[in-house]
Parts: C-alpha cells; sequence; structure tokens
C-alpha cells in the first residue's frame, strides 16, 4: 500500500521567498509508522503564534501534534519519540513544562537540542515527533 | 498491544523528566532517549569527551539488552557534539564500541545540551534483528574517506545505507559524491543538488526509490543557505511530499560542507 500523506500543501505559498512549486504535507502513514513535520509556532493554517514566547509556540506545536495524529489515524499514546529543538537553553523550561502537560501518561523517548536556528528566525522551538501505531490497533 | 516503555521517569532520568522514558519497543522498532554521559568534575577537554563517550555507548548497550536488543540492530546514528574539537574523541570512542556494526552516521554540531557540561550527545535508531539481517551497503572505514577534503582518524566503520525489514536508512547526505568528491565549494544549492543525487541512487541500491521517502530533516550550517540548499532538496523529491523539518547548526563533519541531509524512508 501506498504511503498516506495529508494535509499537502504548496510549497511557493508557504515557504518565504519560495519559488519551487512542490507539494509537501504535515504527516506521513507507512504502515503503522507515523512521520511528522517538525511542529513549530506555525498552526496548521500557517499562521504564527506565540512570537518571542517560547512556551506558547510549544503549545501550538503540541497542539497540532494532536491533530495530525489524529487524522493520521493514531493518538498522542502511540508517541515514541520527541525531538525538541530550542534556540536558548533559557526556553528549556518553559517549554519543557508545555510538552510535558501535552505529553501526560504517554512516556516517549525524547532528545533535547540546543540550535543556532530553525526555519524561520521566530522559531523558538520545533517538536519532532515519531509514532507507531500499536499492533492490532492499526485497523484504519 | 501497547509499546514497552522502559525506565520511565525517575531522577535523573530520561530527557523528558517525570514525563518520559529511556527506551520504547514498538514491534521490532526501538526507540531510545537521547543519550549523554556527563559526570560530576568533567572539563571540556578531548579526555572529558571520550569519557562521556564511553558512559553512553555502555549505557547505550545495557538499555538495549533490557529491551531484547543489541548494538548490532543499530541501524542509524546521530552524533551531536557542541564543539568540532570532541569531534576526533567522540567518534574513536564510539568506533571502539561498535566494531563490525556499520551503520549509516550523521554528525552535527549544535549550540548546545539540556546542561552546559553536556559535550556530547548521541541519537541512535534501532530495528530488531529477527531472522534476516539488516543489509548494509558500501561499507567503509571512516579513515579511508574524506570529510569535505579532510582525512579524520575517526577510527569508524560505517555505511552508507541500512535496509532493515521496510526501513531505509541512509547516510546523511551532503555535497560529497558517492566517490567522496566535494565538487562544489561555498555553493548550497549545488551541495544539496549533489546529496539529493547520491539520495536517489542509494535508495535505488536499497530497492527504494525517492516515492518511498516519509521523512526529510535539512540541516544547514548558516541561514543563508536555508533557500538554496530546501530548493534543491525539494527539486529532488520528484514531487513526492513529504515531512520536512529544517535545522540550522553551529557546523557538519567539515567546515566545507553547508547542509546535510537526512532520509527516512520506508517501502510501501
Amino acid at each position: 500500500m501506498a504511503h498516506l500523506r495529508l494535509r499537502k500543501f504548496n510549497t511557493r505559498d508557504v515557504y518565504e521567498g519560495g519559488r519551487i512549486a512542490n507539494d509537501m504535507c504535515m504527516v506521513v502513514r507507512a504502515g503503522n509508522f507515523i512521520f511528522l513535520r517538525g511542529q513549530t509556532g506555525f498552526t496548521l493554517d500557517h499562521k504564527f503564534v506565540g512570537k518571542g514566547d517560547a512556551a506558547a509556540q510549544a503549545d501550538q506545536a503540541m497542539k497540532n501534534v494532536k491533530v495530525l495524529l489524529d487524522e493520521a489515524g493514531a493518538k498522542m499514546e502511540h508517541i515514541c519519540k520527541i525531538t525538541t529543538y530550542i534556540t536558548d537553553r533559557a526556553y528549556r523550561e518553559p517549554v519543557y513544562a508545555v510538552v510535558g502537560r501535552h505529553l501526560k501518561g504517554v512516556f516517549p523517548c525524547g532528545t533535547g537540542l540546543i540550535v543556532n536556528g530553525l526555519a524561520t528566525p521566530d522559531m523558538l522551538v520545533e517538536i519532532d515527533i515519531e509514532a507507531v501505531i500499536p499492533e492490532g490497533e492499526a485497523s484504519r | 498491544m501497547t509499546h514497552d516503555r522502559l525506565r520511565r521517569g525517575g531522577s535523573p532520568g530520561p530527557e523528558l523528566g517525570a514525563n518520559g522514558c529511556m527506551i520504547v519497543r514498538a514491534g521490532d522498532a526501538i526507540f531510545v532517549a537521547g543519550q549523554t554521559g556527563a559526570g560530576a568534575g568533567m572539563g571540556r577537554g578531548a579526555e572529558d569527551a571520550a569519557t562521556q563517550a564511553d558512559r553512553v555507548l555502555l549505557n547505550l548497550k545495557s538499555l538495549l539488552e533490557e529491551a531484547g536488543s543489541s548494538l548490532g540492530d543499530i541501524c542509524k546514528l546521530t552524533v551531536y557534539i557542541d564543539d568540532r574539537a570532541h569531534r576526533i574523541p567522540v567518534y574513536r570512542t564510539i568506533g571502539r564500541h561498535l566494531r563490525g556494526v556499520h551503520p549509516v552516521s550523521t554528525g552535527l554540531i549544535v549550540r548546545g545540551f539540556s546542561r552546559p557540561e553536556i559535550l556530547f550527545a548521541l541519537d541512535v535508531a534501532v530495528v530488531s534483528q529477527r531472522g534476516a539481517r539488516h543489509r548494509r551497503l558500501r561499507k567503509y572505514h571512516s579513515d579511508a574517506t574524506r570529510y569535505g577534503n579532510e582525512w579524520q582518524p575517526l577510527d569508524c566503520e560505517f555505511c552508507m545505507a541500512v535496509i532493515a525489514g521496510k526501513h531505509v536508512f541512509l547516510r546523511g547526505q551532503t555535497g560529497q559524491t558517492l566517490e567522496d568528491r566535494l565538487l562544489v565549494r561555498g555553493d548550497a544549492h549545488a551541495q544539496a543538488a549533489q546529496a539529493m543525487q547520491n539520495v536517489r541512487v542509494l535508495l535505488a541500491e536499497a530497492g527504494a526509490s525517492i516515492a518511498d521517502i516519509c521523512r526529510i530533516v535539512l540541516y544547514v550550517t548558516d541561514r543563508a543557505f536555508l533557500v538554496p540548499a530546501r530548493e534543491a532538496v525539494l527539486e529532488g523529491l520528484e514531487g513526492t511530499p513529504c515531512a520536512m523539518s529544517e535545522i540550522v547548526v553551529k557546523g557538519l563533519a567539515s567546515t566545507e560542507l553547508l547542509m546535510e541531509v537526512d532520509v527516512f524512508a520506508m517501502k510501501a
């Protein structure tokens, strides 16, 4: 079965200065495996929220994660790995408080990195999620 | 059946503290928290970096064994250091622990980790080998290859692609050709175009294609390289919509490399 590629968007509409008209997507489901585009303070309608506020951006990112997993037939409980990129160590505490609240009871593996930047200078945090739908639950 | 999540919470505990765990077993796929090895009284010297790497590899070995796996199941490494000076001590330690495994590898220099004393973190992608062994294509020894135009005595055994069931993991691709030549200097678009050309060849050798790509992570060493590198990546995707993340890092394996692309594919 071909992979499911959901919430496609045209890169020319989303990336600043984008001149290539390509479809990318927010989520790919390959069998039981779910791959999400790195989530940030951008809503799923491509509006940026939480300028200068890492916690607000993390909250938006995790809200997106929940919607995207649901659309792919998965749940928060299926998250296996979360990679959290922040651009300054000062954001760690506020971001992790928000992420922890969204992940209550899930217990994923995490990796936390401080990087020099993300796709736009306004982005202070990006969250990468890998999820697997357990065998026997893959009904869709 | 729910996933097994081992070593939840605790102190000092995993990356997400009370909300995280060290290792998740989801069928044959094994996910591991980013491993670090900083301890009290450690400095920032080469021997400190080597000591941290040694602890990480020992911890990783016991974690994988707890989950019924082993170091031999590792498909991909992502090696994070915060200073280029740590590269040789960290890699030499990794190489010693992973003799004969031949994972693919991506090496990144980042700004930092959860605590300032951490010099190195390791992410691994692991798939249990039940029955069929993973196929590892184009095995190489780090010391017989170039990073940019440099020779680096890392003493690691790696490969260019790992096929683990339906999963295909590639070495992070850069402007270097598969014959190990960096033909384009100072041009992020041209380097990314070469990287995507490599991706196409490697996926084909792995019995997959661009259409099987699920996820891409594009790393650039300066924000100015993001648009040109992204354009070449998008061109190289030949219309396959995938889930992409973009990260600006402090550095890559050599200062001449302006971008690197990680590709995760699954055979349909």
